[in-house]
């Protein structure tokens, strides 16, 4: 199927996500902190990456703004996933340039769909 | 609080002047009042008292110029007249006239007095008798005289007394009242500070003294309350926050329990051992539960330290109703309820904070649902014109248990489930309508319950379609025609009209205004989102252009604010931007009805493409 980049630093909700998308056939990177998850999306040329907020060293905020302002990265869509169901952390989200948005628990039906929609060609 | 009022009941109550006034006026009324009988009873028989003392006195005279003639001055006249002289002055008398025989006597002036006569017979010889004329001043007009003098003399003293009176009662009475008034009011201003000088050895002294105390009690115990709430706040602020971080520290292992939940429940189907797949989506639906309280107990923590927040954008309610009955939709089966929606064609859009009306619609929905079994369910949603504004209006109407009349009334209060063994039976914390009702109230609406126990219940949610209108007032619309037409409106087509062109770039405003001036359009210009609504109070465009990236205001918050305002929320919008911009942000574009251009080498065409467009009547307002 697809090759999908997770970037999230909780163990258990790394394991979790990256096994049940690997059930759906999909090939999954993972990435345990911002400043890896941009460097694997640069070298690995994913095709969708599921972005944690809170990470630590370079947020999730930070990072996705990072992969949309290089020309190697900008085109690859980003899910940005978060436990705060804020609306102001959507909103700067979306600011950051995200392509999606997803709140913690994932409802995973909810965010197949997402993503099989994002990796639709456009 | 006991507010215990002390009426004085005299009746000076309801005489408005100062003490001072009111004092004296009583003080001199009374000397007047006494000054009047003592002169009444010393006038009284003044006229007939000095006709006596006039009798007396011509007595008085007689003998003395009897004795006078009788010691044989009579002889040497000039002797004889200087005697009576000596006679009349002093004598209170104004002339005295004296007939001896064939002699007329007369000294001092008669003119116009009146007269006392005496025969005097003398022992001299016969026909030597004396006829004496006293003359004196008319009674009457003597005692008019004398009145005249005594009211004179009456007032004056008066006016003295009065004078003297008025200050000593300023002094003694008014000025420290006047210092304790102006005290007080310091006082109720707020200024506590204030103290009044306690030097004085009287009345005024002791109040005083009572009302410094008085104030040092008072600022001793707002210093008290100030620390006690400024601990409550703290305390609160600390409650709050550890509210939020142990509901985020709860769902990180939550989301693991729900996420493993659910993949093992995949995977026991995956590896054929159905019989763990209801006991690990009891564990999966569980977690759901805690994860949904977690969040409640969150809303109301946030809510109580009025952390909430309204984030309002404009949306399609059909999406809204799609979603909430797609989320809903499994509860209804499980309790075998049937769901109806009841929505216009079209639903139209809200701008309103979206997340927070779904998780009520969402409460009322699972609610009916849960309390509703083998029945029918219906959520119907109209709009209505309101005052002049725009109201949506939710009903979530079941068949289900209803709630009794008398629990009505706390339904909406935190924690009040209607009976205990509503929590053994239905489970939930009684949160959700307390929640839904703090919501509606934030979103300038209400909510409302109809119910009739064995019958089912009806909840309905009013909401202003429009929440901007709640939002403090755009600068502009003050000054803006007070008519409320709506600026749109006057862009009508083959109106070549007038633009507005918002960007922070020089030639590309340029570009764009060339463009616009080519097809007849007038046009302004404005370098940023702030610059652009100072201009709107003056000017009233039938189109704008917009940049995104722009100092100040940047355009997103521009096209918001233009949305919220009702001369604009209907203007045709046109996005200008050199970025590329992300599905999202398209997506919200869009939903504010702006048409999108992207800068670049074809803007001029693309520019007059859209224009006759919109000229030709299909305008971007959707
Ligand atoms: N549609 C309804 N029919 C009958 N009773 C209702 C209905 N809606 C609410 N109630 C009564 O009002 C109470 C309070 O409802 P509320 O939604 O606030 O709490 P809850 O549903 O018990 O818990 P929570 O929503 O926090 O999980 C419910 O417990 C129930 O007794
Ligand atoms: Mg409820």
């Amino acid at each position: 199927m697809a090759r999908l980049l997770l970037v999230e630093d909780n163990e258990m909700n790394r394991d979790m996500l990256s096994r049940r998308l690997t059930r759906r056939g999909h090939e999954v990177l993972t990435a345990v902190s911002g400043h890896t998850g941009v460097a694997l999306a640069g070298t690995e040329q994913p095709e969708l990456i599921l972005m944690d907020l809170s990470l630590p060293d370079l947020d999730g905020w930070e990072a996705t703004r990072v992969l949309k302002g290089e020309d190697r990265t900008a085109h690859i869509p980003i899910v940005v996933l978060t436990a705060h169901a804020m609306a102001e952390d959507r909103e700067r989200a979306f600011a950051a340039g995200c392509d999606d948005y997803d709140t913690k628990p994932v409802d995973f039906a909810r965010l197949m769909e997402k993503i099989e929609r994002l990796l639709q060609p456009a | 609080m006991v507010n215990e009022v002390i009426v004085s009941d005299d009746w000076t109550r309801n005489w408005q002047a100062s003490i001072a006034v009111k004092i004296t006026a009583l003080v001199m009324w009374v000397i007047i009042v006494a000054v009047f009988i003592v002169a009444t009873w010393l006038l009284r028989d003044m006229e007939s008292r000095l006709q006596a003392d006039f009798e007396a006195g011509a007595d008085r005279i007689a003998y003395q110029v009897a004795s006078l003639v009788e010691a044989g001055a009579a002889g040497e006249t000039a002797d004889l007249t200087a005697r009576m002289a000596e006679l009349q002055q002093g004598s209170g008398f104004s002339a005295i006239g004296l007939s001896l025989g064939q002699q007329d006597f007369l000294v001092g002036d008669a003119d116009g007095q009146d007269v006392i006569e005496r025969h005097l017979p003398t022992a001299l010889a016969p026909g030597q008798d004396i006829d004496l004329e006293v003359f004196h001043p008319n009674l009457d007009e003597l005692v008019a005289q004398r009145r005249n003098q005594l009211v004179i003399g009456i007032f004056a003293t008066l006016l003295v007394f009065g004078l003297f009176l008025t200050w000593s009662i300023r002094t003694i009475v008014h000025r420290p009242l006047q210092q304790l008034v102006s005290a007080t009011r310091a006082v109720s201003e707020g200024r506590r500070e204030v103290r009044l000088d306690i030097s004085r050895e009287d009345e005024f002294g002791y109040l005083s003294r009572f009302f410094n105390q008085m104030l040092d009690r008072l600022m001793a115990q707002q210093r008290e309350l100030e620390q006690a709430a400024e601990e409550a706040r703290s305390v609160s602020r600390a409650k709050s926050a550890f509210l939020a971080n142990m509901s985020h520290e709860l769902r990180t292992p939550l989301n693991a329990i729900i996420g493993y939940s659910e993949m093992l429940e995949e995977e026991a189907g995956d590896i054929g051992a159905r019989e763990l797949t209801p006991d690990l989506h009891k564990i999966n639906s569980a977690g759901r539960h805690l994860l949904s309280l977690i969040n409640d107990v969150l809303d109301l923590s946030k809510i109580e330290a009025g952390k909430i927040e309204i984030n309002p954008v404009m949306f399609q309610l059909r999406d809204l109703v799609s979603d909430v009955v797609d989320n809903i939709q499994p509860m209804m089966l499980r309790n075998n309820n049937h769901l109806q929606v009841e929505v216009p064609d079209p639903p139209g859009r809200m701008f309103s904070d979206e997340t927070k009306l779904r998780q009520v619609l969402m409460n009322l929905l699972s609610n009916a649902a849960k309390f509703t079994e083998d029945g029918k369910v219906r959520l119907q949603l109209s709009r209505r014109r309101e005052r002049g504004e725009d109201w949506v209006q939710f009903v979530v109407e079941d068949t289900g248990i209803g709630i009794a009349p008398e629990k009505l009334g706390r339904l909406f209060q935190e924690f009040s489930q209607v009976d205990s063994s509503s929590t053994r039976k239905y489970g939930g914390t009684g949160l959700g309508l307390a929640i839904s009702r703090r919501f509606c109230e934030k979103l300038g609406g209400r909510i409302e319950v109809d119910s009739e126990p064995g019958s089912g219940s009806r909840f309905t949610i009013h909401l202003p379609a429009d929440f901007g209108q709640l939002l403090p007032e755009p600068a502009s619309r003050t000054t803006v025609p007070a008519t409320r037409d709506r600026v749109g409106d006057t862009a009508g087509p083959g109106n070549a009209g007038k633009a507005l062109i918002v960007d922070d770039n020089a030639s590309s405003r340029d570009l764009i205004s060339r463009t616009l001036q080519a097809e007849g359009i007038e046009v302004i210009e404005a370098r940023d989102g702030r610059e652009a609504i100072a201009l709107l109070e003056s000017q009233r465009p039938h189109l704008i252009c917009t940049d995104l990236i722009l100092p100040n205001m940047n355009g997103f918050d521009f096209i918001k604010w233009l949305r919220a305002n009702p001369l604009t929320t209907e203007l045709p919008l046109v996005v200008v931007s050199a970025m590329d911009i992300n599905p999202a942000d398209r997506r919200e574009l869009e939903l504010q009805r702006a048409r999108i251009v992207p800068k670049g080498v074809n803007l001029r065409q693309q520019l007059v493409s859209l224009l006759q467009e919109l000229v030709n009547g299909e305008t971007a307002a959707g």
